[in-house]
């Protein structure tokens, strides 16, 4: 039978695809001769459904998308059902896999609440993603508009050519969607796959999960609403009442807020510090207190006095030096200038506006102090105005830098606390400048002129910052010791990163600030009447660096032992 | 956003300056077609062809579809079609490529010699010094002094090969 080439026998020991090539009643040692000039085995089963455009696995997922579009007052969004999710991360590497990501990037995570009852105690994994929230902390913190929510998908898709890489979305979000991806230097984040859903494809988290555990839904805009009022979302997650994220999670273990915890809770892992942004906000803070004293200076009627050219310039020299530092803080710096385009909402383009203009205008004044001196001297007024000016500029981008942190809704940062911090450091960075200045300018002059016009000064300016430095130094004691006591847990969990991994940081940034806001100063005012006036500069000198250094650490802690709103996380590593 | 005739008007390019919508990352998580029965795939990693591999990390047997580019794997998808696993995988599956990027991935076989270092040598030589070994130990200690301990980490396949090899 088989050597009479039958058709019948043909299509049962052929593989698959044969059939396609060949017509049914060609000979069989015809058919063979054929195939050694078509393709090889291997190389047909690369072929297998080569022209099937359809995906085959959307037998299994097509139940899992909703059929119809958004209406008005609707949107797509996730649903997980919690029971079935097993924390096996199928979701997390296809979303690596379908999308394309780079190395350990992907825009799902799989976290864990522990909890429950001795009866019933309950291990719970959570997949989520970016949640599509109604208001996205992401784009209402975006200097640059890099965020669009889609009007009738709802879906909050980011701009990755407009991105800046500035990473503040990845701060403004309590979800932790955004993902920050150093090699390109710009945050990526979940789309929903919006193409696949567009031909009716699903998502590479639902196409992957093995226990069908996501799904895409239609909501009702008002009922997202009323949930996220109510706080009905995730037990352990941040208040859903902040962004109104649109996910939901069913769960029949713990249909309330429960007593559900992240597996992480109890982890102390200091967060990442930022330099550049560490040295920014030292800087520029120190930048506006220098311009802050000439200006008061200048009210109070001291126009002119040895020390104060210097003092403007290391002013402004700081003041730049701080910027430049933020830029180093992008991503993509080259493409810094768009962070201005979001001055409507985000306070980091607002930021950027008050320093901009603090910086342009002090550049002026500086270089008119250099270059037409006579003519500023013969225009006292205008030169008080324009200082007002710049310190006005500069107080509000101080304000901004507050609010950069207010805004993002972490404990520690709250205004009250950035308030008093961003302002002590104007003050106590402006006075050590203000002394170094004065103290250098000194040598030069004669015993009596010194004794005579820089003395005192350089006294009082030194008792100021001694006391300055010690109130900030007892408020900062003060503050960590409130958050020790504090109802509210993540401030016990600064604290206890503080006392902690921290601690000998915490420790130096004392010392520090003991040494260049107290003793040294001290010494200065000491100096001035009895030692060289060379020693009593250096003194000043090294007053002001230390001081710097105490400020530095002060906020790399300020950074680092910040406990921010997120999913539940894994178990520690 | 007006375009002016003979290109775009300068308020339009200064609208570009400062907002871009498209552009070359954009493009980088592009999706498109991948038809095999794929859906939509990475732009880049369209494949040219596909093969069908087992998972080999653990004895489940999982089907894996392998995405093909001029020859190399760029990517997988669990197969729908295979009974075992209908199209999903676990996170290991799903990165079963990566271990062929590993640095430390065993490519050859390592003999130690003399100097007490592990050195390179071919398959011939590795068998015949394996084989030699192990008669030595059997005709010097008897055929009960030899035992293998395998692992669930293999195909059936190559566990019944193990199988043999022990028996005889």
């Amino acid at each position: 039978l088989a050597l009479d080439g039958s058709a019948g026998l043909l299509t049962l020991v052929e593989p698959p695809g044969i059939g396609r090539v060949y017509g049914a009643n060609i000979g069989l040692v015809e058919s063979f001769l054929k195939e050694q000039g078509d393709l090889s085995a291997v190389q047909r089963f690369a072929q297998f459904h080569e022209d099937v455009d359809e995906p085959l696995q959307g037998r299994y997922y097509f139940a899992l998308l909703r059929s119809q579009a958004p209406g008005p007052g609707q949107q797509l969004a996730f649903e997980v059902d919690l029971d079935r999710c097993s924390g096996c991360k199928a979701c997390v590497a296809a979303c690596h896999n379908l999308n394309g990501l780079d190395e350990g990037e992907s825009w799902r995570d799989v976290g864990l609440m522990v909890g429950g009852s001795i009866e019933l105690p309950v291990l719970q994994h959570v997949t989520s993603s970016c949640h599509h929230c109604l208001d996205p902390a992401c784009s209402s913190a975006c200097p640059v508009n890099a965020y669009e929510k889609d009007p009738e998908t709802g879906i909050v898709r980011h701009l990755d050519d407009q991105c800046i890489g500035c990473q503040y979305c990845t701060l403004a979000c309590p979800y932790d969607a955004p993902k920050y991806n150093s090699e390109k230097g710009i945050v990526r984040k979940c789309d929903m796959c919006s193409a696949r859903l567009a031909v009716g494809e699903a998502p590479a988290c639902v196409q992957a999960c093995p226990h069908e555990a996501i799904r895409i839904r239609v909501v009702d805009i008002a009922d997202v609403a009323a949930r996220a009022e109510e706080g009905a979302f995730l037990p352990s997650a941040a208040d859903p009442a902040n962004t109104r994220p649109t996910t939901y999670f069913l769960t029949s273990y713990w249909p309330g807020a429960g007593d559900a915890r992240p597996a992480d809770a109890h982890g102390l892992e200091p967060e990442h510090p930022h330099w550049p942004l560490i040295v920014m906000l030292c800087l520029t803070q120190l930048s506006v207190g220098g311009f802050v004293l000439e200006f008061g200076g200048r009210v109070g009627g001291m126009t002119e006095f040895g020390g104060l050219r210097l003092h403007t310039l290391l002013s402004l020299a700081f003041g730049w030096v701080g910027l430049g530092a933020s830029v180093l803080h992008l991503g993509r710096p080259l493409y810094a200038y768009r962070a201005v385009i979001g001055v409507k909402h985000s306070w980091l383009s607002r930021e950027v506006v008050a320093f901009g203009l603090f910086a342009t205008l002090a550049t002026v004044y500086a270089a008119s102090m250099i270059f037409f001196p006579n003519a500023i001297a013969a225009l006292p007024r205008t030169r008080t105005i324009l200082l007002g000016l710049i310190v006005a500029g500069g107080l509000a981008g101080v304000g901004c830098s507050v609010l950069v942190y207010h805004v993002v809704r972490r404990p520690s940062w709250r205004a009250a606390y950035c308030g008093l911090k961003f302002a002590g450091t104007t003050a106590v960075l402006g006075l050590a400048l203000a002394l170094a200045s004065l103290a250098i300018a000194s040598i030069a002059q004669s015993p009596t002129v010194r004794s005579t016009s820089y003395s005192s000064r350089l006294v009082a300016i030194a008792l100021s910052l001694m006391v300055m430095s010690s109130a900030k130094l007892l408020y900062e004691a003060r503050l960590g010791r409130s958050f020790a006591t504090s109802c509210d847990d993540t401030l016990r969990k600064s604290y206890l990163i503080l006392v902690g991994p921290l601690h000998r940081l915490a420790g130096l940034r004392r010392l520090l600030g003991v040494v260049g806001g107290v003793a040294l100063p001290a010494f200065v005012a000491v100096g001035t009447a009895t030692a060289h006036p060379t020693l009593t500069a250096l003194g000043a000198v090294l007053a002001l660096t230390v001081a710097i250094c105490g400020e530095l650490a002060e906020r790399y802690l300020f950074f680092a032992a910040v406990v921010k709103p997120k999913m539940p996380g894994g178990l520690m590593q | 956003v007006t375009i002016a005739e003979g290109g775009p008007s300068l308020s339009h390019r200064a609208l570009s300056f400062m907002h871009v919508r498209n552009g070359r990352l954009t493009r980088e998580l592009e999706r498109a077609p991948g038809r095999f029965g794929l859906g939509q795939l990475p732009a880049s990693k369209v494949p040219h062809a596909t093969t069908e591999m087992v998972c080999g990390f653990c004895s489940t047997g999982c089907g894996l579809t392998i995405h093909m580019r001029d020859g190399q794997a760029v990517n997988l998808t669990p197969t729908t079609e295979h009974p075992v696993n209908l199209g999903t995988a676990c996170s290991k599956g799903w990165e079963a490529l990566t271990v062929l990027d590993a640095d430390d991935r065993a490519t050859t076989p390592l003999l130690r010699q003399a100097d007490g270092r592990q050195h390179p040598v071919d398959w011939d030589t590795a068998l015949r010094e394996m084989a030699h070994r192990f008669r030595a130990i059997r005709s010097k200690y008897g055929p009960d002094a030899i035992a293998f301990l395998s692992t669930g980490q293999i195909a059936t396949e190559e566990m019944a090969l193990l199988g043999a090899l022990a028996k005889f």
